[in-house]
């Protein structure tokens, strides 16, 4: 399997950016091709997106799979999924059968050659505290992604804040079961600075500055890099990228920087993600220096 | 598969030892990644204005027939993003030849979304806001029988 | 899956070699209804950012392999299908630089069925002819 050895924040692309293209204008093929024009060697793929006939891919599926990493030189980072334990209307999944689904997912991403996931927790309120049960589905699952190798991380996204209880409640879970296998996923949304006049911003969400994310580091295996606009001489004009990326360098981070792209403007009919995400790649590979 | 939700392959009248015993049409899942059945809130369909309640239509995922009551506690079958599903509805005899218009409504929940969201959503109305990645719950499309 | 437009931005990128990039590649598809034999193309120059590379310079890979122009008019045994790209690759010490670059590529496919005085095609002019024609793309990044 290609193994890309360069050390430090690495780039790569999660393939959630596709998402008004991917089925209709996209195969999983071209999305990958993508990618390799950029120069990135980093994939996050959505579980429950691209893998046809998931949760039970066919062998044949996951032998093209392999060949598409090789061929473009592509190593699976990060794999996203779901725990989706409100999926019933009139219950929750017990632990049990939240734990099961987790175990599905952590199996499934092994079997692809991923080390990381992206393990999205159910929430109960809109300050997207996550199910009371959590720390015992977690714990359900750790012996089996000890085994595999696996680290599950939940996505830290705005209004959610480095220094905030959600973060802090990880972070004694983490130290409490000295666990290597469950642990964060930032995304750069935390430290947006810069919003349109006029535009929404969620009266929880407070910027955090660059060097919050330093004690957090060793938890952290994967990155979102979420970008909101690239300025035509590719510069992030919401996000301080240079700050952050320089004390993650100086830091001695290693991992994957995957770029994702939500704007609405991507559903417009004629966009071309792939040319916003170039744009972004153009000014990391340059603050990088890879 | 077609930007429009309801798509044009796939609408004619179902067949059966050669006799018409109803229709059929094909959605797709206008979401940015795939879900379980039972996340799925099928609503109403109406041709050309007949209404038809979301019990007499058939949803059919990946070769398989599903009633919207075995759709609500199965949380094992999974409709993809790229595989549009075939909704079939009994009608002795079908629709007739020519146009038809067709509207249907149906959305679906999310666990990492606040549950205040989730509590309110109604398969044949849309949401207050509008997001693209859910996309519209309720779709329209005039297509033709021959 | 393809992109409307003839030029694709996906494909465009440097070619590299031993980590040092010796060119550039350029993915196009066809825009015709009907996929042609190789000896039916008629392969012309390509400008980038006001760069003419004559059509000798272009080396055009079809089903993964590669060909001159003057391989590609001999080459009446092998098919371009519509469904695929065909990619022009040309040699250039450094590969082009990065950021936005514009640019077009020239091409027809002539046609049997057609009246031999409509199926012309001037490979270094900038008409258009019913088989084919200049194709232009702005802004192509590379990265």
């Amino acid at each position: 399997m290609y193994q890309y050895d360069r050390k430090g924040p690495k780039r790569g692309v999660a393939l959630y950016s596709y998402s008004a293209e991917f089925g209709l204008t996209k195969t999983l093929e071209d999305c990958f091709e993508d990618v390799h024009d950029m120069g990135a060697h980093g994939i996050e793929i959505l579980a429950n997106t691209h893998i046809a006939n998931y949760p039970y891919p066919t062998d044949e599926w996951v032998e093209n799979w392999f060949r598409l990493c090789d061929k473009y030189e592509v190593v699976p980072v990060e794999y996203g999924n779901w725990i989706d334990s409100h999926v019933l209307g009139d219950r929750d999944l017990t632990t049990e059968e939240s734990v099961a689904m987790l175990s599905r997912d952590i199996r499934l991403a092994h079997r692809l050659g991923f080390t990381v996931m992206r393990t999205k927790m159910p929430v109960i309120n809109d300050l997207l505290e996550p199910v009371k049960n959590w720390r015992e589905i977690i714990k359900g699952a750790l012996p089996l992604a000890e085994q595999l190798n696996i680290k599950m991380c939940p996505e830290i996204h705005t209004p959610s804040n480095l220094k905030g209880k959600l973060v802090t409640d990880f972070v004694d879970f983490i130290k409490e079961t000295g666990t290597k296998h469950f642990g964060l996923n930032i995304d750069f949304s935390v430290f947006r600075t810069e919003f349109k006049e006029g535009e929404w911003v969620d009266p929880n969400y407070t910027p955090n500055a660059p060097e919050d994310i330093i004690p957090l580091l060793p938890y952290i295996y994967c990155c979102h890099a979420k970008f909101i606009n690239m300025s035509e001489d590719f510069r992030e004009t919401t996000i301080p990228y240079p700050e952050i990326i320089k004390v993650m360098q100086e830091n001695g981070w290693d991992g994957y920087l995957l770029s994702e792209y939500e704007g609405a403007d991507k559903y417009d009919p004629g966009y071309e993600v792939g040319q916003t995400l170039r744009r972004h790649h153009v000014m990391l590979k340059n603050l990088l220096g890879d | 598969m077609e930007r429009e939700v309801i798509q044009s392959v796939g609408f004619r009248n179902i067949k059966e030892n050669g006799e018409i015993t109803g229709f059929q049409f094909k959605i797709r899942l206008p979401y940015y990644r795939g879900v379980f059945l039972s996340q799925l809130r099928p609503g109403t369909l109406f041709i050309d204005g007949e209404r038809i309640e979301k019990e007499d239509i058939i949803w059919n995922v990946k070769g398989e027939d599903f009633t919207v009551e075995q759709m609500k506690t199965d949380f094992q079958t999974h409709w993809d993003v790229t595989c549009p599903a075939t909704l079939k509805v009994k009608k002795p005899g079908g629709l007739a030849q020519g146009y038809h218009d067709l509207k249907y409504g149906f959305c679906f929940t999310s666990s990492y979304m606040p549950p205040i969201i989730q509590a309110h959503l109604d398969p044949d109305k849309e949401n207050m806001v509008f997001m693209p990645e859910f996309g519209h719950h309720v779709n329209e499309r005039r297509m033709i029988i021959v | 899956m393809l992109e409307a437009d003839v030029i694709q931005y996906r494909g465009f990128r440097n070619i590299e070699r031993d980590g040092k990039a010796v060119g550039f590649q350029i993915c196009v598809r066809s825009d015709y209804y009907r996929g042609v034999w190789l000896s039916q193309l008629r392969p012309g120059k390509v400008v980038v950012d006001g760069v003419t590379y004559p059509k000798e310079d272009v080396i055009w890979e079809i089903n993964g392999k590669d060909h001159t122009v003057a391989e590609l008019a001999e080459a009446g045994g092998e098919f371009w299908r519509i469904t695929d790209v065909a990619t022009l690759k040309i040699m250039k010490d450094g590969g082009l630089s990065q950021g936005f670059h514009d640019v077009s590529v020239r091409f027809a496919a002539s046609c049997s069925y057609m009246p031999p005085f409509l199926d012309q095609f001037d490979e270094d002019g900038d008409d258009r002819s019913f088989n084919g024609g200049t194709y232009t793309r702005k802004n192509m990044i590379i990265v």
